[in-house]
Protein backbone atom coordinates (compact mmCIF):
# COMPACT_ATOMS: atom_id res chain seq x y z
CA UNK A 1 0.00 0.00 0.00
CA UNK A 2 2.89 2.61 1.31
CA UNK A 3 4.74 1.59 -2.12
CA UNK A 4 2.08 1.85 -4.49
CA UNK A 5 1.43 5.87 -2.85
CA UNK A 6 5.17 6.43 -3.15
CA UNK A 7 4.87 5.32 -6.61
CA UNK A 8 1.94 7.20 -7.43
CA UNK A 9 3.73 10.43 -6.28
CA UNK A 10 6.52 9.26 -8.53
CA UNK A 11 4.84 9.28 -11.56
CA UNK A 12 2.83 12.48 -10.63
CA UNK A 13 6.28 14.67 -10.72
CA UNK A 14 7.16 13.14 -13.77
CA UNK A 15 3.43 13.82 -15.25
CA UNK A 16 3.93 17.43 -13.99
CA UNK A 17 7.27 18.04 -15.17
CA UNK A 18 6.57 16.40 -18.78
CA UNK A 19 3.22 19.05 -18.76
CA UNK A 20 5.99 21.66 -17.58
CA UNK A 21 8.43 20.68 -20.43
CA UNK A 22 6.01 21.41 -23.47
CA UNK A 23 4.08 24.20 -21.61
CA UNK A 24 7.53 25.76 -21.69
CA UNK A 25 7.90 24.58 -25.64
CA UNK A 26 8.34 27.94 -27.00
CA UNK A 27 10.92 28.62 -24.41
CA UNK A 28 13.00 25.72 -24.63
CA UNK A 29 13.67 26.04 -28.13
CA UNK A 30 16.45 28.78 -27.19
CA UNK A 31 17.94 27.14 -24.90
CA UNK A 32 19.66 23.76 -25.05
CA UNK A 33 16.86 21.76 -23.22
CA UNK A 34 15.31 21.96 -27.08
CA UNK A 35 15.18 17.84 -26.86
CA UNK A 36 13.57 17.57 -23.73
CA UNK A 37 10.09 17.55 -23.70
CA UNK A 38 10.52 14.83 -26.58
CA UNK A 39 12.69 13.05 -24.09
CA UNK A 40 10.27 13.60 -21.18
CA UNK A 41 7.24 12.03 -23.80
CA UNK A 42 9.50 9.18 -24.07
CA UNK A 43 9.70 8.45 -20.26
CA UNK A 44 5.97 8.88 -19.65
CA UNK A 45 5.08 6.47 -22.55
CA UNK A 46 7.56 4.10 -20.92
CA UNK A 47 5.78 4.68 -17.62
CA UNK A 48 2.51 4.16 -18.74
CA UNK A 49 3.49 0.84 -21.10
CA UNK A 50 4.71 -0.75 -17.80
CA UNK A 51 1.88 0.27 -16.15
CA UNK A 52 -0.46 -1.29 -18.30
CA UNK A 53 1.72 -4.48 -19.20
CA UNK A 54 1.51 -6.94 -16.78
CA UNK A 55 3.95 -9.75 -18.31
CA UNK A 56 7.39 -8.74 -16.17
CA UNK A 57 10.03 -10.07 -18.99
CA UNK A 58 8.25 -6.83 -21.11
CA UNK A 59 8.37 -4.89 -18.19
CA UNK A 60 12.56 -5.36 -18.25
CA UNK A 61 12.80 -5.12 -21.50
CA UNK A 62 10.94 -1.93 -21.61
CA UNK A 63 13.26 -0.34 -18.67
CA UNK A 64 16.44 -1.42 -20.20
CA UNK A 65 15.38 0.22 -23.54
CA UNK A 66 14.27 3.60 -21.39
CA UNK A 67 18.07 3.04 -19.72
CA UNK A 68 19.89 2.69 -22.90
CA UNK A 69 17.82 5.61 -24.81
CA UNK A 70 18.18 7.57 -21.57
CA UNK A 71 22.04 7.08 -21.75
CA UNK A 72 22.87 8.05 -24.66
CA UNK A 73 20.32 10.92 -24.44
CA UNK A 74 22.07 12.21 -21.77
CA UNK A 75 25.69 11.45 -23.14
CA UNK A 76 24.97 13.68 -26.43
CA UNK A 77 23.53 16.42 -24.54
CA UNK A 78 26.53 16.37 -22.34
CA UNK A 79 28.29 16.55 -25.39
CA UNK A 80 26.40 19.53 -26.96
CA UNK A 81 26.64 21.49 -23.45
CA UNK A 82 30.14 20.81 -22.78
CA UNK A 83 30.73 22.66 -25.68
CA UNK A 84 32.08 18.98 -27.52
CA UNK A 85 34.57 17.78 -25.03
CA UNK A 86 36.55 15.10 -26.13
CA UNK A 87 36.32 13.63 -22.44
CA UNK A 88 32.63 13.44 -23.53
CA UNK A 89 33.09 11.31 -26.92
CA UNK A 90 35.69 8.90 -24.74
CA UNK A 91 33.10 7.96 -22.32
CA UNK A 92 30.13 7.79 -24.99
CA UNK A 93 32.16 5.00 -26.97
CA UNK A 94 32.61 3.75 -23.19
CA UNK A 95 29.28 3.50 -22.31
CA UNK A 96 28.63 1.84 -25.95
CA UNK A 97 31.28 -0.51 -25.55
CA UNK A 98 29.50 -1.67 -22.25
CA UNK A 99 26.09 -2.36 -23.97
CA UNK A 100 27.91 -4.39 -26.70
CA UNK A 101 29.26 -6.47 -23.55
CA UNK A 102 25.85 -6.33 -21.90
CA UNK A 103 24.10 -7.36 -25.05
CA UNK A 104 26.64 -10.47 -25.83
CA UNK A 105 26.86 -11.33 -22.31
CA UNK A 106 23.33 -10.74 -20.80
CA UNK A 107 19.75 -12.16 -21.24
CA UNK A 108 18.20 -8.67 -22.92
CA UNK A 109 14.62 -10.02 -21.43
CA UNK A 110 16.69 -9.85 -18.08
CA UNK A 111 18.73 -6.40 -16.63
CA UNK A 112 21.64 -5.12 -18.26
CA UNK A 113 23.80 -4.83 -15.40
CA UNK A 114 26.66 -4.10 -17.20
CA UNK A 115 25.36 -1.12 -19.12
CA UNK A 116 23.21 0.26 -16.17
CA UNK A 117 26.27 0.51 -13.82
CA UNK A 118 28.48 2.10 -16.60
CA UNK A 119 25.72 4.29 -17.55
CA UNK A 120 25.33 5.54 -14.13
CA UNK A 121 28.80 6.05 -13.48
CA UNK A 122 29.57 8.13 -16.66
CA UNK A 123 26.87 10.22 -15.52
CA UNK A 124 28.23 10.61 -12.08
CA UNK A 125 31.57 11.87 -14.25
CA UNK A 126 29.93 13.90 -16.53
CA UNK A 127 27.96 15.54 -14.00
CA UNK A 128 31.10 16.37 -11.85
CA UNK A 129 32.97 17.48 -15.50
CA UNK A 130 30.23 19.93 -15.98
CA UNK A 131 30.34 21.29 -12.06
CA UNK A 132 34.52 21.84 -12.99
CA UNK A 133 33.85 23.69 -16.44
CA UNK A 134 30.83 25.77 -14.68
CA UNK A 135 32.86 26.63 -11.13
CA UNK A 136 35.62 28.12 -14.00
CA UNK A 137 33.05 30.09 -16.39
CA UNK A 138 31.29 33.62 -15.48
CA UNK A 139 27.99 31.78 -15.63
CA UNK A 140 28.60 30.54 -12.30
CA UNK A 141 27.06 34.14 -10.96
CA UNK A 142 23.93 33.26 -12.43
CA UNK A 143 23.82 29.59 -11.74
CA UNK A 144 20.47 29.47 -9.76
CA UNK A 145 18.90 30.64 -12.88
CA UNK A 146 21.29 28.41 -15.13
CA UNK A 147 19.09 25.22 -16.48
CA UNK A 148 21.55 23.14 -17.54
CA UNK A 149 22.78 23.17 -13.39
CA UNK A 150 19.23 22.03 -12.21
CA UNK A 151 19.29 19.40 -14.99
CA UNK A 152 22.77 18.27 -13.89
CA UNK A 153 21.98 18.49 -9.81
CA UNK A 154 19.07 16.18 -10.99
CA UNK A 155 20.75 13.50 -12.75
CA UNK A 156 23.87 13.57 -10.18
CA UNK A 157 21.33 12.98 -7.04
CA UNK A 158 19.65 10.63 -8.98
CA UNK A 159 22.98 8.83 -9.60
CA UNK A 160 24.24 8.81 -5.90
CA UNK A 161 21.16 7.26 -4.86
CA UNK A 162 21.14 4.98 -7.99
CA UNK A 163 24.23 3.76 -7.63
CA UNK A 164 24.07 1.91 -4.65
CA UNK A 165 21.28 0.04 -5.83
CA UNK A 166 22.95 -0.69 -9.18
CA UNK A 167 26.07 -2.04 -7.49
CA UNK A 168 23.50 -4.45 -5.36
CA UNK A 169 22.23 -5.34 -8.72
CA UNK A 170 25.83 -6.58 -9.88
CA UNK A 171 25.90 -8.81 -6.71
CA UNK A 172 22.85 -10.20 -7.22
CA UNK A 173 22.07 -8.98 -3.73
CA UNK A 174 18.69 -6.26 -3.95
CA UNK A 175 17.85 -4.48 -0.87
CA UNK A 176 13.73 -5.35 0.61
CA UNK A 177 11.20 -3.71 -2.00
CA UNK A 178 10.38 -1.18 0.67
CA UNK A 179 13.56 0.08 0.41
CA UNK A 180 14.27 0.61 -2.89
CA UNK A 181 11.14 1.91 -3.60
CA UNK A 182 11.64 4.48 -0.63
CA UNK A 183 15.29 5.14 -2.80
CA UNK A 184 13.22 5.47 -6.46
CA UNK A 185 10.97 7.81 -5.27
CA UNK A 186 13.08 10.39 -3.27
CA UNK A 187 15.86 10.47 -6.62
CA UNK A 188 13.12 10.43 -9.09
CA UNK A 189 11.03 12.71 -7.41
CA UNK A 190 14.13 15.45 -6.80
CA UNK A 191 15.55 14.60 -10.54
CA UNK A 192 12.31 15.51 -12.08
CA UNK A 193 11.78 17.79 -9.53
CA UNK A 194 15.23 19.86 -10.68
CA UNK A 195 13.97 18.88 -14.40
CA UNK A 196 10.82 21.02 -13.73
CA UNK A 197 12.70 23.94 -12.14
CA UNK A 198 15.38 23.68 -15.11
CA UNK A 199 12.44 24.24 -17.66
CA UNK A 200 11.13 27.34 -15.77
CA UNK A 201 14.66 28.81 -15.62
CA UNK A 202 14.99 31.82 -18.27
CA UNK A 203 16.39 29.64 -21.97
CA UNK A 204 19.70 31.43 -23.34
CA UNK A 205 21.22 30.14 -26.38
CA UNK B 1 15.04 -11.07 7.03
CA UNK B 2 18.25 -12.08 8.83
CA UNK B 3 19.94 -9.53 10.49
CA UNK B 4 23.04 -9.64 8.13
CA UNK B 5 20.21 -8.41 5.49
CA UNK B 6 18.63 -5.72 7.58
CA UNK B 7 22.45 -4.20 7.72
CA UNK B 8 22.79 -4.04 4.38
CA UNK B 9 19.51 -2.71 3.85
CA UNK B 10 20.11 0.10 6.62
CA UNK B 11 23.82 0.48 4.93
CA UNK B 12 22.35 0.91 1.55
CA UNK B 13 19.67 3.42 2.68
CA UNK B 14 21.50 5.08 4.98
CA UNK B 15 24.43 5.70 2.40
CA UNK B 16 22.08 6.63 -0.48
CA UNK B 17 20.40 9.61 1.68
CA UNK B 18 23.38 10.58 3.24
CA UNK B 19 25.07 10.98 -0.39
CA UNK B 20 22.38 12.82 -1.76
CA UNK B 21 21.96 14.92 1.16
CA UNK B 22 25.69 15.41 1.14
CA UNK B 23 26.12 16.32 -2.00
CA UNK B 24 23.19 18.72 -2.42
CA UNK B 25 24.68 20.78 0.84
CA UNK B 26 28.19 20.52 -0.80
CA UNK B 27 27.04 21.63 -4.07
CA UNK B 28 25.36 25.01 -3.24
CA UNK B 29 27.44 25.65 -0.39
CA UNK B 30 30.64 25.43 -2.91
CA UNK B 31 28.71 27.51 -5.94
CA UNK B 32 27.33 29.86 -3.59
CA UNK B 33 30.65 30.54 -2.11
CA UNK B 34 32.39 30.35 -5.51
CA UNK B 35 29.72 33.07 -6.71
CA UNK B 36 30.10 35.17 -3.98
CA UNK B 37 34.10 35.15 -4.84
CA UNK B 38 33.50 35.93 -8.64
CA UNK B 39 30.95 38.87 -7.91
CA UNK B 40 33.60 40.01 -5.74
CA UNK B 41 36.63 39.51 -7.75
CA UNK B 42 34.15 41.08 -10.95
CA UNK B 43 33.40 44.28 -8.60
CA UNK B 44 36.76 44.98 -7.61
CA UNK B 45 37.97 44.81 -11.41
CA UNK B 46 34.84 47.27 -12.15
CA UNK B 47 35.57 49.83 -9.07
CA UNK B 48 39.47 49.41 -10.15
CA UNK B 49 38.48 50.40 -13.98
CA UNK B 50 36.78 53.05 -13.38
CA UNK B 51 38.61 54.52 -11.73
CA UNK B 52 41.42 54.21 -14.40
CA UNK B 53 38.91 55.95 -16.19
CA UNK B 54 38.19 58.48 -13.98
CA UNK B 55 41.98 59.31 -13.66
CA UNK B 56 42.11 59.20 -17.35
CA UNK B 57 39.49 61.78 -17.07
CA UNK B 58 40.82 64.27 -14.68
CA UNK B 59 44.50 64.00 -16.54
CA UNK B 60 42.52 64.84 -19.74
CA UNK B 61 41.06 68.04 -17.36
CA UNK B 62 44.49 68.60 -16.21
CA UNK B 63 45.60 69.60 -19.08
CA UNK B 64 42.85 71.73 -20.77
CA UNK B 65 44.27 75.05 -20.50
CA UNK B 66 41.84 77.76 -20.90
CA UNK B 67 41.39 78.98 -24.20
CA UNK B 68 40.61 82.58 -23.29
CA UNK B 69 43.95 82.84 -21.21
CA UNK B 70 45.80 81.58 -24.30
CA UNK B 71 44.03 83.83 -26.74
CA UNK B 72 44.48 87.06 -24.20
CA UNK B 73 47.94 86.40 -23.48
CA UNK B 74 48.86 86.19 -26.98
CA UNK B 75 46.68 89.33 -27.71
CA UNK B 76 48.86 90.50 -24.99
CA UNK B 77 52.33 89.71 -26.34
CA UNK B 78 51.32 90.66 -30.16
CA UNK B 79 50.29 94.10 -28.33
CA UNK B 80 53.83 94.67 -26.62
CA UNK B 81 55.23 93.92 -30.37
CA UNK B 82 53.26 96.35 -31.53
CA UNK B 83 54.20 98.97 -29.36
CA UNK B 84 57.64 98.17 -30.16
CA UNK B 85 58.02 97.18 -25.91
CA UNK B 86 60.05 94.32 -26.95
CA UNK B 87 61.89 93.94 -23.81
CA UNK B 88 57.88 93.23 -22.20
CA UNK B 89 56.79 91.15 -24.83
CA UNK B 90 60.11 88.83 -24.28
CA UNK B 91 59.27 88.57 -20.33
CA UNK B 92 55.80 87.89 -21.05
CA UNK B 93 56.44 85.30 -23.51
CA UNK B 94 59.36 83.78 -21.54
CA UNK B 95 56.50 83.95 -18.94
CA UNK B 96 54.42 82.50 -20.72
CA UNK B 97 56.26 79.67 -22.23
CA UNK B 98 57.47 79.16 -18.95
CA UNK B 99 53.98 78.82 -17.74
CA UNK B 100 52.57 75.83 -20.79
CA UNK B 101 55.71 74.15 -20.13
CA UNK B 102 55.11 73.47 -16.43
CA UNK B 103 51.00 72.82 -17.62
CA UNK B 104 52.12 70.14 -19.54
CA UNK B 105 54.31 68.60 -16.95
CA UNK B 106 52.41 68.57 -14.21
CA UNK B 107 48.95 67.88 -15.92
CA UNK B 108 50.09 64.82 -15.96
CA UNK B 109 50.66 64.34 -12.18
CA UNK B 110 47.74 63.57 -9.99
CA UNK B 111 49.41 65.49 -7.18
CA UNK B 112 52.19 68.00 -7.29
CA UNK B 113 53.63 69.55 -3.68
CA UNK B 114 52.44 72.96 -2.49
CA UNK B 115 55.71 74.36 -3.47
CA UNK B 116 55.20 73.54 -6.96
CA UNK B 117 51.32 74.55 -6.66
CA UNK B 118 52.78 77.93 -5.42
CA UNK B 119 55.23 78.36 -8.09
CA UNK B 120 52.27 77.61 -10.85
CA UNK B 121 50.03 80.35 -9.61
CA UNK B 122 53.19 82.53 -9.53
CA UNK B 123 53.72 82.22 -12.80
CA UNK B 124 50.07 82.63 -13.74
CA UNK B 125 49.49 85.66 -12.23
CA UNK B 126 52.71 87.46 -13.19
CA UNK B 127 51.29 87.03 -16.34
CA UNK B 128 47.44 88.43 -15.80
CA UNK B 129 49.78 90.97 -14.09
CA UNK B 130 51.82 91.76 -17.11
CA UNK B 131 48.27 92.40 -18.81
CA UNK B 132 46.35 94.10 -16.87
CA UNK B 133 49.80 96.32 -16.07
CA UNK B 134 49.22 98.04 -12.87
CA UNK B 135 45.53 97.02 -12.12
CA UNK B 136 46.37 93.54 -10.63
CA UNK B 137 48.00 93.16 -7.37
CA UNK B 138 48.41 89.37 -5.91
CA UNK B 139 49.81 87.86 -3.25
CA UNK B 140 50.37 84.03 -2.45
CA UNK B 141 51.63 83.60 1.31
CA UNK B 142 51.60 80.14 3.49
CA UNK B 143 51.22 79.28 7.16
CA UNK B 144 54.54 78.01 8.48
CA UNK B 145 53.48 75.02 10.09
CA UNK B 146 52.39 74.15 6.30
CA UNK B 147 55.36 71.49 4.83
CA UNK B 148 56.19 72.85 1.14
CA UNK B 149 56.47 69.17 0.73
CA UNK B 150 52.93 68.04 1.45
CA UNK B 151 50.81 67.19 -1.81
CA UNK B 152 47.49 68.67 -3.26
CA UNK B 153 45.92 67.62 -6.30
CA UNK B 154 47.64 68.95 -9.61
CA UNK B 155 46.34 72.42 -11.00
CA UNK B 156 43.14 72.34 -9.19
CA UNK B 157 43.10 76.03 -7.98
CA UNK B 158 44.18 77.71 -11.25
CA UNK B 159 40.66 77.70 -12.51
CA UNK B 160 39.82 79.59 -9.40
CA UNK B 161 42.43 81.80 -9.87
CA UNK B 162 41.22 82.73 -13.16
CA UNK B 163 37.98 83.06 -12.24
CA UNK B 164 38.63 85.96 -9.43
CA UNK B 165 40.96 87.48 -11.92
CA UNK B 166 38.40 87.59 -14.94
CA UNK B 167 35.30 87.70 -13.23
CA UNK B 168 36.30 89.97 -10.20
CA UNK B 169 39.10 92.04 -11.14
CA UNK B 170 39.01 92.36 -14.55
CA UNK B 171 35.48 94.47 -13.82
CA UNK B 172 36.74 96.72 -11.21
CA UNK B 173 37.38 100.14 -11.54
CA UNK B 174 40.61 100.15 -9.73
CA UNK B 175 43.52 98.26 -8.89
CA UNK B 176 42.10 95.08 -7.72
CA UNK B 177 44.34 92.31 -5.58
CA UNK B 178 44.18 88.63 -5.39
CA UNK B 179 45.16 87.30 -2.14
CA UNK B 180 45.92 83.14 -2.07
CA UNK B 181 46.39 81.30 1.42
CA UNK B 182 47.44 78.13 2.22
CA UNK B 183 46.78 77.40 5.92
CA UNK B 184 47.49 74.55 8.14
CA UNK B 185 44.28 72.86 9.54
CA UNK B 186 45.62 69.73 11.07
CA UNK B 187 48.02 66.79 10.86
CA UNK B 188 45.94 65.02 7.62
CA UNK B 189 44.32 68.44 6.74
CA UNK B 190 45.17 71.96 4.86
CA UNK B 191 43.20 74.47 3.95
CA UNK B 192 43.47 77.08 0.82
CA UNK B 193 41.75 80.64 0.79
CA UNK B 194 41.76 82.76 -2.96
CA UNK B 195 40.39 86.17 -1.68
CA UNK B 196 39.70 88.77 -4.13
CA UNK B 197 38.77 92.19 -3.71
CA UNK B 198 36.99 92.31 -6.87
CA UNK B 199 33.03 93.13 -8.20
CA UNK B 200 31.60 90.35 -6.36
CA UNK B 201 29.39 87.28 -6.99
CA UNK B 202 26.28 88.71 -7.52
CA UNK B 203 27.61 91.89 -9.29
CA UNK B 204 29.93 89.68 -11.78
CA UNK B 205 26.53 87.98 -12.21
CA UNK B 206 24.43 90.70 -13.14
CA UNK B 207 26.95 91.59 -15.79
CA UNK B 208 26.76 88.69 -17.67
CA UNK B 209 22.88 89.18 -17.48
CA UNK B 210 22.47 92.76 -18.51
CA UNK B 211 25.39 92.13 -21.87
CA UNK B 212 22.96 89.03 -22.56
CA UNK B 213 25.51 86.43 -22.88
CA UNK B 214 25.50 83.35 -21.51
CA UNK B 215 27.30 82.74 -18.16
CA UNK B 216 29.05 79.63 -19.58
CA UNK B 217 32.45 79.64 -17.21
CA UNK B 218 34.50 76.71 -18.17
CA UNK B 219 36.57 77.60 -15.38
CA UNK B 220 33.73 76.78 -12.93
CA UNK B 221 32.73 73.38 -14.86
CA UNK B 222 35.89 72.25 -15.20
CA UNK B 223 36.93 72.67 -11.53
CA UNK B 224 33.31 71.07 -10.96
CA UNK B 225 34.14 68.10 -12.79
CA UNK B 226 37.63 67.59 -10.95
CA UNK B 227 36.15 67.78 -7.89
CA UNK B 228 33.73 65.31 -8.82
CA UNK B 229 36.14 62.92 -10.01
CA UNK B 230 38.54 63.40 -7.50
CA UNK B 231 35.35 62.05 -4.63
CA UNK B 232 34.56 59.15 -7.22
CA UNK B 233 38.32 57.85 -7.44
CA UNK B 234 38.45 57.92 -3.60
CA UNK B 235 41.85 59.67 -3.33
CA UNK B 236 40.84 63.40 -1.89
CA UNK B 237 37.93 64.54 -0.45
CA UNK B 238 38.01 68.51 -1.22
CA UNK B 239 35.39 70.70 0.21
CA UNK B 240 35.16 73.99 -2.20
CA UNK B 241 32.70 77.00 -1.00
CA UNK B 242 33.03 79.90 -3.32
CA UNK B 243 30.56 83.19 -1.86
CA UNK B 244 30.61 87.46 -1.81
CA UNK B 245 33.38 89.00 1.54
CA UNK B 246 30.81 90.41 3.73
CA UNK B 247 33.50 92.90 5.11
CA UNK B 248 34.12 94.27 1.92
CA UNK B 249 33.16 93.80 -2.09
CA UNK B 250 34.74 90.92 -3.68
CA UNK B 251 34.80 87.22 -3.28
CA UNK B 252 36.00 84.14 -1.03
CA UNK B 253 37.14 80.75 -2.15
CA UNK B 254 38.09 78.45 0.09
CA UNK B 255 38.98 74.62 -0.35
CA UNK B 256 39.65 71.97 2.47
CA UNK B 257 41.98 69.42 1.20
CA UNK B 258 42.27 66.24 2.83
CA UNK B 259 43.53 62.75 1.39
CA UNK B 260 41.47 59.37 1.45
CA UNK B 261 43.55 56.59 2.16
CA UNK B 262 42.07 53.72 0.97
CA UNK B 263 43.57 50.18 -0.05
CA UNK B 264 42.92 51.08 -3.89
CA UNK B 265 44.59 53.99 -4.00
CA UNK B 266 48.18 55.01 -3.42
CA UNK B 267 48.73 58.73 -2.56
CA UNK B 268 51.98 59.08 -1.26
CA UNK B 269 52.07 60.11 2.72
CA UNK B 270 52.54 63.68 3.66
Amino acid sequence: MMSDILLIVTKLVLFLSAIISFWRWKELKLGNLVYFPFYMLFVVLIEVCSHFNGISSIDKLLYTLFDIVTYLFFISWFYKILSKNKLVVLLGVCYVNSLIFSLILEDITGELKIQSTVGTMIMFLLSILFYTSLIKSNQLIDFIRLPAFWIVTGILIFTLGYLPITFSLTKDFLPSRNVVYLILVVVNVLLYGFFSIAFLCPQKR
Amino acid sequence: MSSEKIDSVLLISVFSILAIIGALIFIFTVFIKQRNKLVKEKYENQIMSERQQHALELQALRSQMNPHFVHNSLNAIQYYIQRNEVELSEIYLTKFSKLIRSFFTLSRKRHITIAQEMSLLENYLSIEQLRFEDKLNYSITKDTELDEEDIIPTMLLQPIVENAVNHGIFHKATTGTVAIHFGYVSEDSFKVTIIDDGIGLVKSKAIFDNSGKELNNRSSSVLQDRLKLLEYSNTWKVSYTLEDREDTEGAIATLIFKPIEDEHTSIPSR
